[in-house]
């Protein structure tokens, strides 16, 4: 089913997150799956294979037929991109870098925390929960984020699918394997 | 004693002789490491000029159309198309190649030949020079496809169960992107 646009909350039902205590997530995690990237009318999809440990990560993405292959490695320091031309480029901050070498301006930072179903930790917001007690959407820093198909996956709730919305910017994810522990 | 025809002569002979190809497709993606990190399959078919279904099942439903104008590509999970004018899409690797004449080949690669029998194919545009292209025909047709990029990853795209100049009506080429779909323009 298409993860459609969230239709305008007639009554908000939406709690704020300093009120709302996640489930638990792991610290390590490895997914597969496919994302697409929109701006406004443009846009790409992709293979996505994403390892996550603590703050460490590394993001490969292919595109069609392998082309368009870029690698985003990052820690707590500082990121690099690598793209398919055998380019290499570092910055401090993964939004920045991100942004000069794709033209798309993507939250990298807040994705980590999203993609499981978790919130920016730094960051208020609102969050709007499913019967199961599960994110439906978040909320946060301008962006929303809405949440289909939770699976338990060794005990923890993660999304099969994410999409990530604010003005022209969009990013969608579809997991199709989860492996906690990375 | 006649010369027996060169890698290059074969190719030049597949551009002549064959107008429409089908048949399967095994696509193995390798990191610079040598780590296969995807394994996909699916269906193909081919017809002259610049016109191809890449059609894959596993491990994701993707369609991928070129029309002769455009190519699309509709990501059935992500329930999105991506569409671009054909001619900027050089970089599709294998699809492209197989669907082209021999004159516009040698104008987008320079064509040589491995110790082991293999067409070397290096893009002449410097947007897509950094990609190592390796051909292996068998029986007159493409059979492996080898697209290496920058950061050293391998695309090898191996063609099964081929059948030479089958019937192709054009209109197979016509792509619609189903109903309640996002169609991209390709950045």
């Amino acid at each position: 089913c298409a993860v459609r646009p969230p239709a305008p909350e007639v009554s908000d039902d939406s709690v704020r997150l300093a009120d709302w205590t996640p489930p638990a997530a792991p610290d390590a995690w490895q997914l597969n799956g496919r994302t697409s990237l929109q701006l406004g009318e443009q846009g790409a999809t992709a293979a996505l294979t994403w390892r996550q440990d603590q703050a460490a990560y590394r993001i490969d993405l292919r595109g069609a037929l392998g082309a368009g292959s870029l690698r985003i490695t990052g820690d707590a320091d500082g990121v690099t991109v690598r793209t398919a031309d055998g380019g290499r480029y570092r910055a401090e901050s993964p939004r920045e870098l991100v942004r000069a070498v794709t033209g798309y301006d993507l939250p990298v930072g807040f994705l980590r925390y999203w993609v499981t179903g978790q919130p920016v930790p730094w960051l208020e917001g609102r969050v709007t929960l499913d019967p199961a007690g599960r994110p439906g959407m978040i909320r946060q820093g301008g962006w929303r984020v809405s949440y289909e198909a939770f699976e338990s996956v060794d005990g923890f709730p993660l999304p099969g699918r994410v999409a990530v919305t604010r003005a022209e910017t969009s990013v969608r994810m579809v997991v199709r394997h989860w492996s906690p522990g990375g | 004693e006649p010369d027996t025809p060169t890698p290059l002569d074969r190719l030049a002979a597949y551009f002549e002789s064959v107008e429409t190809l089908e048949g399967e497709f095994r696509q193995t993606t390798r990191d610079e490491a040598g780590t296969v990190v995807e394994e996909a399959a699916g269906s193909f078919v081919m017809a002259r000029p610049q016109r191809f279904i890449w059609d894959y099942d596993k491990p994701w439903e993707q369609l991928i159309v070129a029309d002769g104008e455009q190519l699309w590509v509709h990501d059935v999970a992500l329930e999105q198309v991506v569409v671009r004018p054909l001619d900027d899409a050089l970089g599709v690797g294998a699809a492209q190649l197989l669907s082209g004449d021999f004159a516009n080949l040698k104008d987008n690669f320079d064509l040589s030949v491995t110790d082991d029998g293999r067409i070397r194919m290096r893009p002449t545009d410097p947007a897509w020079n950094f990609q190592r292209v390796h051909l292996t025909l068998d029986h007159g047709v493409p059979a492996i496809i080898e697209v290496q990029d920058g950061m050293g990853q391998r695309v090898s795209v191996e063609l099964l169960a081929i059948e030479r100049n089958p019937d192709v009506d054009f209109e197979r080429f016509e792509f619609e992107p189903p109903e309640g779909v996002d169609v991209m323009q390709g950045a």
